[in-house]
């Protein structure tokens, strides 16, 4: 049978203990933390992005400004604003990269009318106009990254013989961004 | 459009202000949120390893829009044997006018003396039939012979609607004798030839009825008058041109341009 003062002591012996075993843990955790080595990994993916502020494009042509005097006659798109799409693209590998612009004929609401695509006009970065002919056409390119977004300026324009008839013309343009594997 | 045809013959602790624009803060914050999802909204990225494509898509919207100008507000024929007057004058060896074709319903196409007219170069012509004035010569007929004359001016008619036309009514002018044979017809740029039609005082005729849209923006429309006993002085008549469609329209002058 212990007394309490035994007791006492026999506690404070175990907490010392305790305290002792923490000490060596703590020490050999310090010990360990300083030995490991980690190994960082930084992956940045291999992208090509394009991106548009607006996915619509717009001919609206009313009497103030239609029939013209003269046929043919261009009309800038009225949508985008001021008829110039700002197409976005990002590129962080090697290899040349190309924009294409596909613009099918456009399509009656009826369907039974068209306007054939090589009445829609382009021109990238204010240079010379060309026709859209309904298949994919490569309009820029470049080699090597991009720094940061690069931006492309195509406007819009509409060639009108006079012998379309009235109505809304559906219009359908693709813009891709393609890179090639490597030089 | 209006047109006059005359013939002329001789005769800290914060303080509330402090608390204001912490709160003024956050609205603006949110309001950036806002504004920042409407663009992304907007606007559309695509992402590839080698490829990325975005779609646009839109309209063209074309209004249904009839247009009618003319170049000419006053015709004049000419025929004190002026020189310089780009008319043409004919006599003919007949003063009745030859019935081209009379269709059941409809126009009835004349030749006026048996003259006829050929656009050669254009906008020029050549008349057919009957013997050239020369220039400078009196238009004087004989018994059984006629004079005929021609002029033209151009007309611009847009329409890009189906079933279109262009109705001309012919009404007086007060203060000069009505023109006694009047004829008309419209050739679209390209063709060669057209019937002529007579129009009465009062009456009207149609032309391009057979015409679909933007197949003739430009056009000839070729006047003729015979000499029928006019007296000396001045005979007119007014033309009003109107396009027609079958749809409901925007109309257009075009001298409004």
């Amino acid at each position: 049978m212990m007394t309490s003062q035994e007791r006492r002591v026999s506690r404070v012996g175990r907490v010392r203990a305790v305290g002792a075993a923490l000490v060596v843990l703590f020490s050999l955790a310090q010990t360990a933390t300083a030995q490991a080595t980690w190994l960082v990994e930084s992956l940045i993916p291999e992208v090509i992005s394009i991106r548009v502020p607006t996915t619509t494009i717009a001919f609206s042509l009313n009497g103030a400004v239609y029939p013209p005097a003269e046929f043919p006659a261009r009309y800038p798109a009225t949508e985008p604003q001021g008829g110039v799409l700002p197409v976005h693209v990002f590129s962080n590998a090697d290899g040349l990269w190309h924009l294409m612009l596909e613009v099918p004929d456009l399509l009656s609401e009826s369907g039974v009318e068209i306007v054939p695509a090589n009445q829609v006009l382009y021109r990238v970065n204010g240079g010379i106009w060309l026709r859209a002919d309904g298949n994919s056409q490569i309009i820029y390119s470049q080699a090597g990254q991009t720094a940061g977004w690069h931006e492309i300026r195509i406007e819009f324009a509409l060639e009108l013989t006079g012998s379309e008839r009235s109505g809304s013309y559906l219009i359908n343009a693709i813009v891709s961004a393609s890179r090639e594997a490597g030089f | 459009m209006i047109s006059e045809i005359r013939t002329a013959r001789r005769g800290g602790e914060p303080t509330l202000a402090g608390r204001l624009h912490r709160f003024e803060g956050l609205v603006l914050a949110l309001a950036m949120l806002v504004v920042a999802s409407v663009c992304s909204a907007q606007g559309v990225t695509s992402t590839g390893s080698s490829h990325a494509t975005v779609m646009l898509t839109g309209h063209a919207d074309l209004g249904s829009v009839v247009s009618i100008g003319i170049a000419a507000g006053t015709v004049t024929f000419d025929l004190r044997g002026s020189v310089g007057s780009d008319q043409v004058c004919v006599v003919s060896g007949t003063s009745a006018d030859d019935i081209v074709a009379q269709p059941l319903f409809g126009e009835t196409f004349v030749r006026p003396a048996g003259t006829t007219f050929r656009v050669t170069d254009y906008p020029l012509l050549e008349v057919e039939g009957g013997r050239q004035l020369a220039q400078g010569e009196l238009p004087v007929s004989t018994a059984g012979t006629a004079i005929v004359c021609y002029r033209s001016f151009e007309l611009k008619a847009f329409s890009n609607v189906v079933g279109w036309q262009v109705a001309v009514d012919r009404y007086g002018l007060p203060g000069a004798d009505p023109i006694r044979n009047l004829y008309l017809a419209a050739v679209c740029r390209g063709e060669a030839a057209a019937n002529m039609q007579r129009i009465e005082d009062l009456g009207r005729v149609s032309v391009f009825a057979d015409k679909v849209a933007g197949s003739c923006n430009d056009a000839l429309i070729v006047l003729a008058v015979k000499l029928g006993g006019e007296t000396a002085g001045t005979s007119a008549a007014g033309l009003r041109y109107t396009i027609v469609s079958s749809a409901p329209p925007d109309v257009v002058p075009m001298g409004a341009r």
